[in-house]
């Protein structure tokens, strides 16, 4: 049983919810101010941020293949949508500083990131409801590959528009703006909304959707606007991520937003156990740190080029060990992880 | 069928139902599935609150008027009102319908199946068809999401509407698996149940629509004599406090005679008897449907 899915509604306290928020805001700002940025490497820091991004991105597709049940194999055009448009926002608005002197400061840099976000929400979820509205009628298979065919436009439309977006070479000389801070802050409050929406009305009708759809037909379920409504949230957060990502690598290229990157994002909900929102995060956590291993350390790093073996061998072995991934339906909380300290304890007593 | 003859059906059909008063009513509906008629000018009403039991051989399209009701399938001819509204039958073209420019005149439509769900109808299957990942509480509270409607903001954010519908659905949730005898596995999956209790989740989860009219489909399948009578005294139960009407299909003719007040017999897609179950027991026609005629 997945924890939390059947607790009792609370009452809302809105004052307190929101200070707690805040606070929490305010202690990762202070600690990637004074523990994350001084004290780590660059590297494992900006492994740790791609660990936040991939999460982003794992715990939205999640809700498309995971808990509503359709198949979407073109997450990370969504991504690749909200990184060009936040992108290239923040290269416009950097040539704009640069002719007036005494604009520089990062602050403005924040605002323009801020603004990027919003414009890569509204941007990438009308992508999604665009793609959406037509291939969600579409099953199984089919809307696998009416989203495959999705990712490789973008790719190839990206590829050929030179203006804003750099063409084939794709966009370069965006500003660093993403933290740890960033990162997490917009992690945190995506995994946050996308957990109340699992386990609400329409979070319902998503897993009701996934589970039959004539049922949940009979009872008053709209199929298809829950598949799309799914679909266009997840797009939004991918949009996100994006954002995160073209300001955390300077730039972009248009194989980003092709079919190996949506490849990955899968095999990480997948990994994690389709439908478990803490799964997933799982997934991203771990094939991000295998990845950084892989490529970052020396001893290893003759044997980087077989890194697009992992993946499949991974995948493989899974199937063939526990099918359901790593969590399946469970998801990982409090309940389920104190009784393992309990248990532990009472057998250190005996 | 032109136009001209459509309008003199409907007004034909509009002159036997007097008025909007009717509950339900099934007029003249066929359904020909390539040259197989499965149904054939089914016409019935039903009174609120009545308890019909719909029986007939295998393959007589008990199912199949379920479908059409539920709005699965288009009926060839006919028509079929509930509470003043035409659910299915022939729609006059209108302005702007992108499919007039293919068939001119009438064609037959019906509402979709969530709409006819929202409406007041809810069946359940003779398969069952329950979410079997989902807890038997959610199972119920995923019925219960159209009265208590929640918005994707409201949920995100935890609203407190969101708040207020959540505790409304289970409220009547847990009110409804009481009812039903279920309360002692509300934390169970669906999958996990024993199978008079997965029965008895898909009537909770059909009654969580509030429905006006409810359509069983075999629901005493399977069960021992015990668990049908159990579940007989459950669906009057049902039928009492909650106010519905209910038309069920049944094997068991046990269960039928016993509980309904009224029986349609059904034979090769045509309604051959129609009365209570003592008349339609000695009904000639209905003997032969069943046993045969003596050569």
């Amino acid at each position: 049983m997945p924890s939390g899915s059947d607790s009792p509604a609370r009452s809302p306290r809105w004052i307190a919810r929101a200070a707690l928020y805040l606070f929490c805001v305010a202690a990762l700002f202070a600690l990637d101010q004074f523990v994350m940025a001084p004290l780590l490497l660059p590297y494992v820091y900006a492994t740790i941020i791609r660990i936040g991004i991939y999460a982003i991105l794992a715990a939205s597709l999640n809700l498309v293949n995971g808990v509503t049940g359709q198949f979407s194999l073109g997450h990370a055009a969504f991504m690749a949508i909200g990184a060009y448009v936040a992108g290239a926002m923040s290269v416009a608005a950097s040539g704009l500083v640069q002719n007036h002197p005494g604009w520089e400061g990062s602050a403005i840099q924040a605002g323009v990131f801020l603004a990027g976000c919003v414009a890569a929400v509204i941007v990438a979820s009308l992508a999604g409801l665009t793609v959406g509205l037509p291939t969600l009628r579409l099953r199984g298979d089919y809307l696998a590959i009416a989203t495959l065919g999705f990712g490789e436009i973008t790719r190839v439309i990206f590829q050929g528009w030179d203006h804003p977006f750099g063409g084939a070479t794709g966009l370069s000389g965006v500003p660093t703006v993403t933290s740890f801070f960033w990162t997490y802050l917009f992690a945190g409050t995506a995994i946050l909304l996308l957990r109340n929406l699992q386990w609400s009305g329409p979070g319902r009708d998503f897993m009701a959707v996934r589970e039959d759809e004539i049922a949940a037909a009979a009872v008053g379920v709209d199929v298809v606007r829950a598949k799309v409504v799914a679909f266009i949230v997840a797009a939004g957060f991918a949009g996100i991520a994006g954002v995160l990502l073209v300001h955390q690598n300077n730039g972009i290229d248009p194989q980003q937003a092709g079919f190996l990157n949506s490849i990955e994002i899968v095999v990480m909900v997948v990994l994690g156990g389709m439908g478990s929102l803490t799964g997933s995060i799982l997934g991203a956590a771990l094939l991000v740190i295998l990845r950084a291993v892989v490529e970052g350390a020396p001893a290893l790093s003759d044997y980087a080029r077989y890194e697009n073996v992992i993946y499949p061998v991974l995948l493989i072995g899974l199937m063939l060990v526990r099918r359901e991934g790593l969590l399946g339906y469970k998801e990982l909380s409090w309940k389920t992880v104190t009784p393992l300290f309990t248990r532990w304890r009472k057998l250190e007593k005996l | 069928m032109t136009l001209a003859q459509t309008q003199q059906l409907s007004a034909d059909l509009a002159g036997a139902v007097d008025g909007g008063d009717v509950f339900f009513a099934m007029e003249n509906c066929s359904v020909v599935f390539g040259g197989l008629t499965a149904v054939s000018k089914v016409s019935f009403k039903l009174g609120r609150r009545d308890l019909v039991g719909l029986i007939g051989p295998n393959g007589a399209g008990k199912t199949t008027i379920f479908n059409l009701i539920t709005g699965v399938y288009v009926p060839t001819t006919g028509r079929i009102l509930f509470n003043g509204n035409q659910i299915a039958g022939p729609v006059n073209q209108e302005r702007g319908d992108a499919k007039r420019f293919f068939r001119k005149g009438s064609r037959m439509t019906s509402w979709g199946r969530r709409d006819i769900a929202r409406a007041g109808i809810c069946r359940t299957f003779q398969n069952i068809r329950l979410f079997h990942g989902l807890s038997v509480l959610q199972n119920v509270l995923v019925a219960s999401h159209s009265r208590y409607r929640q918005s994707i903001g409201g949920a995100m954010l935890r609203s407190a509407r969101y708040y207020e519908a959540e505790s409304g659905a289970r409220e009547q949730a847990h009110a409804l698996l009481a009812a039903l005898k279920l309360l002692d596995y509300e934390h169970f999956l669906a999958h996990n149940l024993p199978y008079g209790a997965q029965r008895r989740l898909e009537i909770a989860r059909a009654l969580a629509t509030r429905p006006q009219l409810l359509l069983l489909d075999e629901p005493a399948a399977g069960m021992n004599p015990q668990e049908s009578a159990e579940l007989m005294e459950m669906i009057r139960w049902v039928r009492e406090n909650y106010g519905l009407t209910i038309l069920l299909i049944e094997h068991d003719m046990k269960v039928v005679m016993g509980m309904c007040e009224r029986i349609l017999v059904l034979d090769n897609g045509c309604v051959i008897a129609d009365g209570a179950p003592a008349e339609v027991r000695s009904d000639p026609r209905v003997v032969t449907a069943y046993l045969g005629t003596e050569e």
